[in-house]
């Protein structure tokens, strides 16, 4: 399936910063199921940049804006060639079934499991994980409660929340799962699912709609242990340590010919 | 290349004026001291005035521990130590004999301190130090692009110790060619150095603005 | 326990006898005024600290010397193929040799530099390797590695440099190794894996405990001594900022932070010593970083168990040099050994340097011991026991002139270049308490040179 692209991310500061190096986890991701053609990327319109990747394979720009500045964008578009979601790498499994920053298995998650009983094979196990998910959490876009823990208890939080809470499930019951970040249609900002791992291959859930992604667009920018890997935006400036980051951004199916 | 970052020119640059401060004030200190015995016993305060410095004394031993080691900021042990700290910084770049003595009379220094009276003789052993420090300076430094760096602050403490102590500004002039000279070593082709003013707060900030005006500190 | 008799000693003492005690004040003096510092950090405040040192140093014949640099050059090539492995093929991992949990929940592995190729294949530049000799069998034990920032190759050296001066009667009469090669070793290791321009130290600053050490090596090695805010990336590579505005490229930098510290963008933003995207330009294969990033897993207390497995398995050869007997609570079989005999092991938490995570079972309470217990059982991954081994002491010469035992470790240190070069020295710790085993530096101890003697003839 061929889909075109189109984000922006705007980063703002409320008081004028100065000598600011960022990096920018924006670039799609380059895997077997996912290759990207005609990809226009700028900074700022015009400002030079330089590219990199990271031990994810995760792809970014990164350079340095020297001039007092209140706001950072980068626009990025082109197209992408998607294939059904199962596929292979060459990143150890076990990396992702080991307790990372952000995700640790607790007694709040036991109990959560105990509430079912969990099928015998690892596709079961996952999908039926992402289901029991959607149907117990609720999605809010802003928390003053933040974490796994917070998450549990209120069955209320963000993004991310849903997807460590599944990494965090499947680890335990030994399923390597990894977290992704990125864009899927209909929403114009970004979106993070899992990857787990089964019977050889990386197959895609996604806990907040409660499906295995299949063949619906879901355009990765990056993965990793658990969100700390992917961050978008890193950087370091002078000024007042306060910055606002928004992303919006549209994928479209191109029309077949 | 030369290879000295901003941040280490300025250390070097304080590290002279530190030095030469030391020097001026302790020579200032001696001279003072012998007036309060029994020819003029206000004429520390009054100078220290000049400083902005209220200072209060009941004899000359007083005085010599409260300019020497007491006085905030002003006092030579408070120089001797900022001296001190500016070369621990830029160890790397000075002769090991230099940063040895400038080590050893801090250490002095903090002996000293405990002692119950402040020694005359002492204070006056310490000026041999400080020449000696000059000494290496002009020995082990001569093609060093360091040495001009400390030699700036040297030359830019003693103009505006002259204006701000003994209202000289005439003084200070004399030394402009050798500031002009260090300079160029600092940046060759430089604008020259000019102390038009015969106002004393217009020439101190013409004095204290050379260093800013030869270093580019990359901040843009 | 001193070691027993020996000749070495002997004729040490011998000569020591001709001299009189006077010089032993000239030593101090010049030890002062050179302000050979380790500063503290105790209670939030900045303490600066001569490092206290003792006159008798350690002596190691030459045959002894011979034995540890096979066995230090043989680990150190298994750990730097360790790390180019664990970032790249994981092949140790695959064959089973280390469990692979045991490598990825460690918080020292950093996958987002997995890959990432390294000049020359180096990355254990510079290494410290602590050592005990054993009083019960005499061998050399491996303690611990130290192969991220190990410090501490100054202070011997600015004590043999000066002691030469103020006792030369030892360097005439006994045949003691030269080791004012060091720094030189270092700027040689540093130009053979440089990218293209100067090296640079990058020191945290002025009150870093070991900041004597690094400007004292960069006066020696002629290489520029930097803190971060002097170092700049611009595209992708590094300069260093000079005061006529020109830029200088940075080809190599033997930097004296941790990875943490080193980049505030890749790391913590708290970092305010650090070059930010420093990391960038070191993915791009534009700046050789010593010792390179990452080093954390090889020296993480867990791993340490593995070193000798590491050694067979990457060089088909048996280790020359021993660990300390170690347990590993995440196997189960250590586990409950450590479980019964806590009173006998010393226990070292996983995470924590500089010895404040290192508990003796046989100094707890009982009730100190069951919460320990509880500890291991809880997360039996952050704990390794050891047998405590009996180690020798050296004696010290107190304020009074009295000789009197203490505990002392020994730490060795390599340069890798285009080969593995151990320096004849160390840096000998003694312990400041004569019952103590602790001989770290930020804990107080002490430290003595340590004399190689050349091959006799």
């Amino acid at each position: 399936m061929k889909v075109n692209f189109s984000y922006d991310f705007t980063l703002t500061f409320p008081e004028s910063v100065r000598d600011h190096r960022y990096c920018l986890r924006i670039v799609p991701y380059e895997n077997a199921i996912q290759t990207c053609s005609n990809l226009d990327i700028r900074v700022n319109t015009n400002a030079a940049f330089e590219q990199g990747t990271d031990g994810f394979a995760n792809r970014f720009v990164y350079g340095t804006i020297a001039k007092p500045h209140k706001s950072l964008s980068a626009h990025i578009e082109g197209e992408l060639e998607l294939l059904p979601y199962v596929y292979c790498d060459e990143e150890p499994p076990a990396l992702y079934n080991a307790p990372s920053p952000l995700v640790s298995f607790c007694a709040l998650m036991q109990a959560f499991l105990d509430e079912t009983t969990l099928p015998v094979s690892a596709f079961r196990k996952a999908f039926m994980l992402t289901q029991k998910i959607r149907d117990s959490f609720t999605l809010i876009e802003s928390t003053k409660a933040e974490g796994l823990e917070s998450f549990l208890l209120y069955k209320e939080g963000l993004r991310n929340d849903f997807s460590h809470l599944l990494i965090a499930l499947l680890r335990h019951v030994n399923i390597p799962a990894r977290l992704c970040h990125g864009f899927i249609e209909g929403e114009n900002k970004t979106h993070t699912w899992v990857e787990a791992w089964m019977d050889g291959d990386w197959r895609g859930f996604d806990p907040i709609k409660g499906i295995v992604i299949h063949d619906e667009p879901y355009v990765k920018l990056a993965h990793g242990r658990d969100f700390s890997d992917c961050a978008i935006y890193k950087g370091s400036y002078i000024g007042k340590r306060q910055h606002i980051l928004k992303i919006t951004g549209q994928i479209g199916r191109e029309e077949q010919q | 290349m030369i290879l000295i970052s901003p941040q280490t020119a300025e250390s070097l640059y304080w590290m002279g004026r530190y030095i030469q401060r030391a020097e001026s004030m302790t020579r200032l200190i001696i001279a003072l001291f012998d007036k309060i015995i029994d020819e003029n016993f206000n004429e520390a305060k009054d100078l220290y005035e000049k400083l902005g410095i209220a200072l209060h004394y009941t004899s000359s031993q007083a005085f010599l521990r409260k300019s020497v080691f007491e006085l905030d900021f002003i006092s030579l042990l408070y120089v001797i130590n900022t001296a001190r700290e500016n070369a621990i910084l830029t160890r790397s770049h000075l002769p090991n004999r230099m940063f040895s003595r400038i080590n050893a009379l801090y250490l002095k220094y903090q002996a000293a301190k405990e002692e119950p009276t402040v020694s005359i003789y002492w204070l006056e052993s310490t000026l041999q130090e400080l020449d000696a420090i000059w000494g290496n300076l002009e020995l082990s430094l001569v093609e060093s692009k360091e040495a001009p760096l400390i030699e700036l602050g040297k030359v830019v403490e003693r103009m505006d110790l002259s204006i701000r102590l003994f209202d000289s500004i005439e003084a200070a002039v004399w030394d402009t060619e050798k500031l002009n000279v260090i300079a160029d070593k600092i940046r060759p082709g430089h604008k020259k150095i000019l102390l038009s003013s015969s106002q004393k707060a217009k020439a101190l900030a013409t004095i204290n603005s050379v260093f800013g005006a030869l270093i580019t500190s990359h901040e843009s | 326990m001193i070691e027993s008799h020996s000749p070495l000693y002997d004729a040490f003492k011998s000569v020591l006898n001709t001299i009189d005690t006077q010089r032993v004040q000239e030593l101090l003096a010049y030890m002062n005024t050179e302000a050979i510092n380790f500063n503290l950090f105790k209670n939030n405040a900045f303490i600066e600290r001569k490092f206290p040192f003792d006159i008798i140093p350690r002596i190691v014949s030459h045959q002894e010397f011979t034995y540890l640099e096979k066995g230090i050059q043989q680990r150190i090539y298994a750990l730097n193929l360790f790390l180019e492995d664990i970032y790249g093929a994981q092949k140790i991992l695959k064959d089973g040799i280390i469990p692979s949990e045991f490598v990825f929940a460690s918080k020292a592995y950093l996958p987002a530099f997995a890959n990432t190729p390294v000049s020359k294949n180096i990355r254990v530049h510079i290494s410290g390797i602590d050592l005990v000799k054993n009083s019960v069998g005499d061998g050399w034990v491996v303690l611990e590695d130290n192969l991220r920032v190990p410090s501490g190759v100054s202070y011997p050296l600015s004590l043999r440099i000066l002691t030469r001066k103020v006792f030369p009667e030892f360097f005439e009469k006994l045949p003691i190794q030269s080791v004012h090669d060091y720094p030189k070793r270092l700027e040689a290791a540093m130009d053979y894996v440089n990218t293209g321009g100067i090296n640079v130290i990058l020191t945290p600053g002025r009150y870093n405990s070991a900041f004597y050490e690094h400007s004292y090596l960069a006066k020696q090695s002629g290489t520029v001594l930097a803190t971060g805010d002097d170092l700049f990336v611009e595209k992708d590579k590094v300069y260093l900022k000079t005061y006529l505005g020109k830029k200088a490229r940075v080809g190599a930098i033997y930097r004296r932070l941790d990875d943490d510290a080193l980049d505030p963008v890749e790391f913590n933003a708290d970092s305010l010593i650090g070059v930010p995207n420093i990391t960038q330009a070191y993915r791009a294969g534009n700046i050789a970083l010593m010792n390179s990033i990452g080093n954390g897993i090889a020296d993480d207390k867990g791993i340490y168990y593995f070193v000798p497995a590491m050694i067979r398995y990457y060089m088909n050869e048996e280790p020359i040099l021993q660990n300390a007997p170690t347990y590993l609570a995440f196997f189960e079989k250590d586990r409950n050994h450590i479980l019964q005999n806590l009173r006998t092991l010393v226990i070292k938490d996983v995470a924590e340097a500089g010895g404040y995570g290192v508990v003796f079972g046989s100094k707890l309470s009982k009730n100190e011991r069951e919460a320990l217990k509880d500890a291991i059982i809880k997360e039996p991954r952050r704990f390794i026991a050891q047998e405590v081994i009996e180690f020798y002491d050296i004696e010290c010469l107190t304020n009074e002139g009295t000789l009197s035992p203490r505990k002392a470790d020994l730490r060795m240190f390599s340069i890798f270049s285009d080969d593995i070069f151990i320096w004849p020295c160390g840096l000998t710790r003694y312990a400041m308490d004569p019952s103590s085993y602790i001989v770290n530096s930020s804990q107080g101890g002490g430290f003595k040179d340590t004399w190689v003697l050349k091959e006799s003839k």
